[in-house]
């Protein structure tokens, strides 16, 4: 049992977590917009890897990490713009537009990168790596669990006050939550459904393309096939645990990246436990939770159904 | 994850199809003056042929049989539930299929039968085929995953060594108790700890899985885990320890990190298939096991460790050769490593 304590009491156990939750966190926060205006966007996955691919491939090109940043956001958005045209205007069904998207990412980056680079592998680019946060950085414990991080955990956390100050906080967050609840009774009251809707799924891409920006620019500075690895689906049952909450979210996360932290630990640990066990760790722990929480969370109730204007 | 898995497999099977028409239509314009003898090669692989590893080592063998005139299609990222419709689709249209990879056996048995005048090359599956139409190959891993445990047991400082493998697949298997029985050789005291990731794609997860091995005071990592193991060799190198590379010289992915590679030359087993179809010598019915004397497992020279950690594998690599170590791991289970090289 030491080697259970030895492994939960290290700090490099929730650094690690801290950067497994980062890229779900973003999508997760995404969709809390989509979902809160009444979208279901399940194009997650498809959204981080374009954005992931847009973003290795803009820093390829200019050089510049910032650049690949804008350029990722850019093809995430465009994903997003997809989905929003299919669902918002012509009132077509959000999953399956979705499911669509999911797999036109992957087989258009794929396609791409074999098209562009010589070798059909992406080369490393320039990105964003890990500092110490001055002072911070040598504190106890914390120091080594959250200030070792690059810069993305800030942005991520600034991200997550911002937008459930908008959300919750502002007039615009209600209407917006207003086309999530009731779109018919918004749009009566001379709310722009449709373009509050829009604004939704725009952020939504953005979020979840700066997720995939993370994994490739943050994380492996290249980009190869499916890296995105299925956190977008793992985003979508974080909504619901974080009750569609853009605070809740983190706490969410950071429970699915610390498991996965905590399974990949035990494996190499003297523990004998079997990885099939702990590979499924995640995903139960997941599941369990989502079973607690999910009778008392209540979904926006106009969520995923067409709105078309009368 | 159930849902998830079947999202990905459509995603993949609708990746396989554009693999399989677009190559299929360019490859066809490089065959103009080959003669009447050129024979139509397709290949089935279960992960992308980028993917510095086990799937990039198959398209070499394939690249092989084209530049020996024959005209190749290929289908990747075949999805399990798609294999074997793949597989029969590509053998309606061609004289030679490839599946590589273990899990291909089993449609391959199915479909050889079927289509008599196919003939069918399965590779990493060491069951023995019934089928005359068939030859299954197989590298013999565990020569080259043992001489891997022999630089990690001699470069270790903290003697404790990581292996992290995509799935427990046996012929995976074989390999970590190669890496370990290899370590243990040379170096009494090394402990050897194992890893599965659960994907062969997930390239974060294994830069994740390289980092919190080294948390644990791990100082060489090896790996069999495709695309996934190019993370890997990122986090050794971000954690500043070492790694052991696998299929082809993954040194230049970090020349600092990267101390050796584990050489997997699958393409050579694939290419000699694919000649002896375009002579008329096929002969199936049988396993095909190459191993170091062959050159087609080998490890790569040993990249800035000190000259006895090179040495240690030269002996070993000899003791294999000539048959005096007999501590190398079956390849699968029933299968030993020490049997004599096959044509």
């Amino acid at each position: 049992m030491s080697d259970l304590f030895d492994i939960v009491t290290s700090a490099t156990l929730y650094a690690a977590a801290i950067r497994l939750a980062l890229p779900i966190f973003l999508a997760a926060l995404g969709e809390t917009f989509a979902e809160r205006a009444g979208l279901v966007n399940v194009g997650l996955e498809g959204m981080m890897l374009m954005g992931a691919f847009g973003a290795v491939l803009g820093s390829d090109v200019t050089g510049s990490a910032l650049a690949g940043v804008a350029i990722g956001l850019l093809f995430a958005v465009l994903v997003a713009a997809i989905q929003g045209f299919v669902s918002i205007n012509f009132g077509g069904d959000q999953i399956v537009c979705g499911i669509a998207l999911n797999i036109g990412a992957l087989g258009v980056t794929a396609f791409l990168v074999r098209a562009i680079w010589e070798g059909g592998n992406a080369p490393q680019v320039a990105g964003f790596s890990a500092f110490d946060l001055p002072l911070l950085a040598n504190a106890p414990f914390v120091g080594v669990a959250v200030f070792q991080q690059g810069i993305f955990v800030y942005v991520a956390l600034v991200l997550a006050l911002i937008s459930w100050w908008a959300l919750m906080k502002t007039g615009w967050g209600l209407r917006m939550r207003g086309c999530g609840e009731d779109p018919l009774a918004c749009e009566s009251l001379g709310i722009p459904v449709k373009r509050l809707r829009w604004q939704a799924m725009l952020i939504c891409g953005a979020c979840a393309g700066l997720g995939g920006v993370f994994l490739a620019l943050g994380q492996l500075l290249t980009f190869s096939d499916g890296m995105s690895g299925g956190r977008g689906f793992i985003a979508l049952a974080v909504v619901i645990i974080a009750r569609w909450s853009p605070m809740l979210a983190v706490p969410s996360a950071l429970l699915f990246g610390a498991v996965e932290a905590f399974a990949l630990r035990v494996q190499s640990s003297d523990l004998n436990v079997p990885p099939e066990l702990m590979l499924a760790l995640p995903y139960l722990a997941t599941i369990i939770v989502y079973a607690i929480v999910v009778g008392r969370s209540n979904p926006p109730a106009a969520l995923g159904r067409t709105y078309v204007r009368q | 994850m159930r849902g998830l898995k079947g999202l990905t497999a459509l995603g993949l099977t609708a990746v396989a199809a554009v693999g399989v028409t677009a190559c299929g239509s360019s490859d066809s314009s490089t065959t103009e003056s080959t003669a009447a003898k050129s024979i139509k090669v397709a290949m089935e692989l279960p992960g992308p042929i980028n993917d510095k590893g086990f799937n990039a080592s198959g398209y070499a063998g394939l690249m092989n049989c084209k530049e020996q005139g024959a005209t190749t299609t290929f289908a990747e990222k075949v999805a399990v539930p798609e294999q074997e419709r793949t597989m029969e689709e590509l053998a309606q249209n061609n004289d030679v299929v490839i599946g590589h990879g273990f899990e291909f056996g089993e449609p391959a048995t199915k479909l050889a039968p079927k289509y008599p005048d196919v003939k069918f090359v399965v590779t990493s599956n060491p069951i023995p085929p019934e089928a005359t139409n068939q030859v299954n190959v197989m590298p013999n891993s565990t020569q080259g995953a043992y001489l891997a445990g022999v630089a990690a047991g001699k470069a270790t400082k903290s003697n404790k060594i990581g292996g992290i493998g995509g799935f427990d697949f046996p012929v995976l298997k074989s390999q970590m108790e190669a890496l370990e029985a290899g370590a243990k050789s040379v170096n009494p005291n090394a402990t050897t700890k194992i890893v599965y990731l659960g994907t062969f794609d997930d390239v974060s997860k294994g830069k994740e899985a390289a980092q919190s091995m080294a948390a644990s005071g791990i100082d060489v990592i090896y790996h069999i885990a495709d695309a996934a193991g190019i993370g890997i060799i990122n986090g050794a190198q971000a954690a500043g320890i070492k790694a052991i590379g696998w299929g082809i010289d993954q040194n230049s992915i970090a020349p600092d990190t990267v101390i050796a590679s584990q050489i997997v030359k699958t393409d050579v087993m694939i290419g000699a298939q694919c000649k002896a179809a375009i002579d008329g010598k096929f002969v199936g019915g049988k396993v095909v096991v190459n191993g170091l004397k062959s050159g087609v497992i080998d490890l790569t020279k040993v990249y800035n460790e000190p000259a006895d950690v090179q040495a240690a594998v030269d002996k070993a690599r000899t003791a294999i050769e000539d048959g005096t170590e007999k501590g190398v791991p079956e390849i699968a289970p029933g299968i030993p490593s020490t049997g004599p090289e096959s044509n």
